[in-house]
């Protein structure tokens, strides 16, 4: 008793001191990011070294008015391979146009299009003129291979031309296809894309169709800090262009550098889902930008040591630094947490943070389902199978103890995703668990669903239907009839 | 004579042309040989252009890499004891000797700011003089990027390199893969330079600058992010043609592919519309530190289009010299048969007027010797109406042999010339001719001398000897009046006939002794002065010779001329 008092007390000192920090930036405190720093345990087992979770959640403040968006610096970048013949290029014009259609005057687009060269098909400019650019899109034909490379190369040398903090700057690409002219693997085009994040230039990737590389397009999106979206069906690629086009036009800070500082004797263990810099007691790592009304996480494992019961440690600090894109300042702001120890087990289940456990226990079930699409590449198809049903099973243990319908529905989809991990539909299924996992490792709160998924009563119904047939029946391969 | 102005022509005309033709092909394969010298020179400008526009953007990230390099003074401090003895425990004695120096914390802050804010900067490290790391350090601090750095440099560690300072020993480093127009670059002088090393599928690139207290800083540089800048600022393909593979319509235009190799031969990068690659026309290597890599220059079939170009000028030429040819062959020959035509037209038309004056000539003739012979009967006839009529008689004789030279000409050309052979003395002929011209040589006081010997009768045509013998001594009175003799010997033996007509006139050069056979002949203007005739008696009168089975020739004579007429009778 004693000590849940204590701990409220804690609570609710950093509450305050969170508020004069709110305070001190005066009455800007509406185009401040928020940031939340939580233990998944803020009382602790006493006397036992332990491992906790430290979330640091970021969340983009809300724009007053819609047309007080940061200005963007845009390059779609079009793969007009042969492959993308007929619906496909009609499809990706009509999207680009749209897209393009929303911008004003202050944003600059360009675009380009390749296939086994690269051609800039709108030179970076103002958008001013939408007909000429439209009119320039609409020329597009689609033959040739896929310099895949080069377009986004170029690209980024068209963002270069109009290059400032104020400007959200992002290359959007395309592509149906493998990258079969210049550096081609995952790992190249995901270190092209982590040296463009390092200028601030973020590479959202939609991969159409099936026969793109998607762990290429996850990695160039993901180490660049932008979005990957698969589309599996030419119809939905305007929607879904402009879903992720209208998500950069709500960008409200950008350059965002996040380091946390664990207190003596506290040490970082690692990082889940998101790639940071951990020297000693320092974890580093940054973001290109942070969304309006979303929130954005670090998650750290931390190493608490052994402390006496009804203690007070502080485990670390945060640090955060960014460009806010509205008061076109930067910003920076801090933060501490710090835990008590109790030796009730009881107490600390209770104080166990809701909202932090649902993030761990999403990223371990992201570590999971990577685990499985790994298994499933090397064609142990029943292991990964096995793993995520557990997996599925996992999440939805800790959606009803959590209460939470995100990890029920991120458990529908390991059930779903185990059901498609035969031949015949693994090319799209893993299109669709690349898209997942990269959402995921960037705190999504929620996916798109497959084609043909309506939504998620009718995936719901769908892996109900599956499960009930034995699972035998899918793992005897047809070969043993013989 | 038609066979033979055939040949001529055909030889005026493909002589030359064959000629020009020749010199044209020579002329075109020169061209093209030249014009393909100048597009190669053109294609290896092109190519030394963009491979300076990448050495241009190399010295720019050169110079970014510099001033990532541009650090304050870095400070060596020793290890903790406790670290090191960490150190040593984790490393054990065999291993390579562990590094007792590290960087401060604010220095190691710095460097790892720099990594994680360089675009070109996938790592950074710090060596000492002595070729050993400071930074990064496996001493428990180190950050997972760093360990996999230093797992994948391990091959640059292991060969003791030491950047900015001689290792002479070439074998030592990597950068034997250069060429050695690359020196500058790994000048040892120098106090910063490129070291590449092969990792993973591909040249990495290291570049390092000296820096305070003999420390060398380095920069590992990111690969991609490299080899992106430098796609950035290479040439986009036009998008004018949108179609890859659509053709320009000429060379300067088309300006074919442009591949950026590596040293796997791997397109890196290309520009050009150009599809296909199927003509590799140039290639160079890309300048140091890239030097593995190359640009290559692919053209289309742009080569067959010069040709072609070439080739259509010579054959255009061709064709217009052989109309030249032609049309030059054509005026000769039209040039060359002028006369002839004219004068058969003018034979031609005398023909038709001779025809129409026969009929009167002859009515005239007669009655002209009706009236002679009355005058001859009447006893005191008027001397002047006598000589008068005298030239009637003669006119009109010499009228009438005209027009049957002519009528005979016309008829010889259309091949109808009919003998009409009859029984009759030749002397007898020759007689009554010389009468016929007596009273005109009489006025021109030529004397006439006849020596008959031919007086059997003998199977001939008494008309064409008579039209020959008339030709003859109308030629006498004519040209050679002047030597006041026209001698006439007959003389007839085994069925031959033979009748010699002589003058004392000037004669003719010997040269021109079978000129005078040919029609409308004349000797020179000099003897035509005011002379008359169709320029055909001494043609028809050979021919009808020729007829008889005898000829008309000229022979050798004193003085004058000598013609001699030689006749075979149908019957002996």
């Amino acid at each position: 008793m004693n000590d849940s008092r204590r701990f409220l007390h804690s609570t609710i000192r950093s509450l305050i001191a969170c508020g004069c920090l709110a305070w001190s930036t005066g009455q800007a405190a509406a185009s401040q990011v928020k940031l939340s720093v939580q233990l998944a345990k803020p009382l602790l087992v006493a006397n036992k070294k332990q491992t906790t979770f430290l979330k640091a959640g970021l969340t983009g403040f809300e724009l007053k008015k819609e047309t007080d968006r940061a200005p963007v610096n845009v390059s779609i970048v079009l793969d007009k391979s042969g492959s993308m013949r007929g619906n496909k290029i009609r499809h990706a014009r009509e999207a680009a146009k749209m897209a393009i259609g929303r911008l004003n005057n202050d944003d600059i687009v360009s675009v380009v299009t390749y296939d086994s060269v690269v051609r800039v098909l709108v030179p970076a400019t103002k958008v001013s003129d939408k007909d000429t650019i439209f009119a320039q899109i609409d020329r597009i034909p689609a033959n040739g291979s896929t310099a895949l490379f080069a377009g986004v190369s170029k690209g980024a040398k068209e963002l270069r031309k109009f290059m400032t903090k104020d400007r959200v700057n992002r290359i959007f690409l395309l592509s149906d296809g493998q990258a079969n002219v210049g550096p081609k693997t995952p790992g190249e085009l995901g270190e092209l894309g982590a040296s463009l994040a390092k200028e601030g230039i973020s590479v959202t990737t939609l991969g159409l169709g099936l026969g793109y590389n998607e762990d290429l397009m996850s990695q160039l999106a993901l180490k660049s800090d932008g979005r990957h979206s698969f589309i599996e069906d030419a119809t939905q690629l305007a929607q879904i262009f402009n879903e992720d086009f209208g998500e950069m036009l709500t960008v409200v800070a950008q350059e965002v550098e996040v380091k946390i500082s664990c207190e003596p004797g506290v040490r970082p263990v690692r990082l889940l889902g998101r790639e940071g810099d951990i020297s000693g007691q320092t974890v580093v790592t940054d973001l290109n930008q942070i969304y309006s009304k979303q929130e954005q996480y670090i998650l750290l494992e931390v190493e608490i040591p052994a402390t006496s019961a009804d203690q007070q440690r502080s485990i670390a600090k945060v640090d955060l630094k960014y460009s806010n894109l509205e008061t076109k300042t930067t910003d920076r702001l801090s933060s501490s947490v710090e835990a008590r120890f109790t030796q009730s087990e009881k107490l600390v289940a209770q104080s166990e943070s809701k909202e932090v456990m649902i993030t761990c226990i999403s990223q371990i079930a992201l570590e999971n389902n990577e685990k499985a699409t790994a298994l499933r590449d090397l064609g142990r198809i029943s292991e990964a199978r096995r793993l995520l049903i557990s997996n599925g099973a996992f999440l939805d243990l800790n959606a009803d103890k959590y209460d939470s319908s995100f990890l029920r529905n991120y458990g529908l989809l390991n059930s779903f995703s185990a059901q498609n991990l035969d031949a015949e539909n693994w090319g799209a299924q893993r299109k669709q668990m690349r898209y997942e996992q990269s959402r995921l490792s960037q705190g999504a709160q929620s996916f798109r669903n497959r084609a043909g998924v309506k939504s998620q009563e009718q995936l719901n119904r769908i892996v109900q239907k599956q499960q009930q047939q034995p699972l035998l029946q899918k793992t005897v391969p047809p070969k043993q009839k013989k | 004579m038609r066979p033979k102005l055939i040949a001529i022509f055909l030889i005026i005309v493909f002589v030359p042309l064959g000629f020009l033709a020749w010199l044209g092909f020579e002329l075109a394969r020169d061209e093209e040989h030249r014009i393909r010298m100048k597009f190669h020179a053109l294609f290896d400008n092109t190519l030394q252009t963009r491979n300076e526009a990448i050495a241009g953007v190399v010295q720019d990230l050169e110079r970014e890499l510099l001033q990532v390099l541009e650090l304050p003074p870095l400070e060596v401090q020793q290890m903790s004891k406790i670290t090191m003895s960490r150190l040593q425990a984790q490393q054990g004695a065999g291993k390579s000797p562990y590094v007792s120096r590290k960087l401060t914390d604010p220095d190691i802050a710095t460097l790892r700011a720099r990594v994680r804010g360089g675009r070109l900067v996938k790592q950074m490290f710090v060596m000492k003089s002595d070729g050993a790391l400071l930074f990064p350090t496996t001493d428990g601090t180190e950050t997972r990027d760093e360990r996999d750095f230093l797992d994948r440099t391990r091959s640059v560690w292991e060969t003791g390199i030491i950047f900015g300072r001689n290792t002479d020993n070439p074998s030592n480093s990597t950068q034997a893969l250069n060429v050695q127009s690359s020196a500058q670059f790994f000048n040892r002088s120098s106090d910063h330079g490129w070291h590449p090393w092969f990792w993973g599928n591909g040249v990495n690139l290291i570049f390092w600058r000296k820096q305070a207290n003999g420390l060398v800083a380095g920069v590992e540089v990111d690969r991609m992010a490299f080899l992106s800048r430098i796609i950035a600022e290479l040439p986009n393909t036009h998008p004018a043609n949108m179609q890859t593979g659509e053709r320009g319509t000429n060379l300067v235009e088309q300006p074919g592919r442009i591949v950026l190799k590596d040293a796997q031969n791997n397109a890196i990068y290309q520009w050009g519309a150009m599809e296909g690659n199927t003509n590799h026309v140039a290639a160079i290597s890309v300048v140091a530190p890239l030097s593995m890599w190359s640009l290559n220059y692919f053209r289309g079939d742009g080569f067959g289009s010069i040709r072609t170009g070439a080739w259509v000028n010579v054959s255009v030429a061709l064709v217009a010299g052989t109309l030249l040819m032609i049309v030059l062959a054509l005026y000769f020959y039209r040039e060359n048969t002028r006369d002839i035509r004219e004068a058969s037209q003018r034979v031609s038309f005398v023909n038709q007027v001779s025809h129409e004056l026969k009929t009167p000539l002859t009515n005239i003739r007669m009655y002209a010797e009706l009236v002679q012979t009355e005058f001859d009967g009447l006893e005191n006839p008027s001397q002047s109406s006598r000589e008068g009529l005298g030239i009637i008689v003669n006119e009109s004789h010499r009228l009438s042999r005209m027009i049957s030279n002519v009528l005979t000409f016309a008829k010889r050309r259309r091949g109808g010339v009919k003998m009409n052979p009859r029984e009759q003395s030749p002397d007898e002929i020759v007689r009554a001719t010389l009468e016929h011209f007596r009273p005109a040589l009489d006025a021109k006081d030529v004397e006439i001398e006849f020596e008959p010997d031919a007086s059997d009768s003998l199977a001939i045509d008494g008309d064409f000897l008579e039209q020959i013998l008339g030709n003859l001594f109308g030629n006498v009175e004519k040209y050679a009046s002047d030597g006041g003799l026209l001698r006439v010997t007959s003389n007839h033996s085994n069925g031959q006939l033979s009748i010699d007509v002589s003058d004392h006139g000037p004669g003719i050069p010997p040269h021109q002794q079978e000129q005078v056979f040919e029609p409308f002949a004349r000797l020179s203007n000099r003897l035509s002065d005011g002379v008359t005739g169709t320029g055909i008696g001494l043609t028809i009168s050979r021919e009808l010779a020729r007829r008889h089975g005898g000829d008309l020739k000229i022979v050798p004579s004193e003085s004058g001329a000598t013609f001699r007429l030689t006749i075979k009778g149908a019957s002996a």
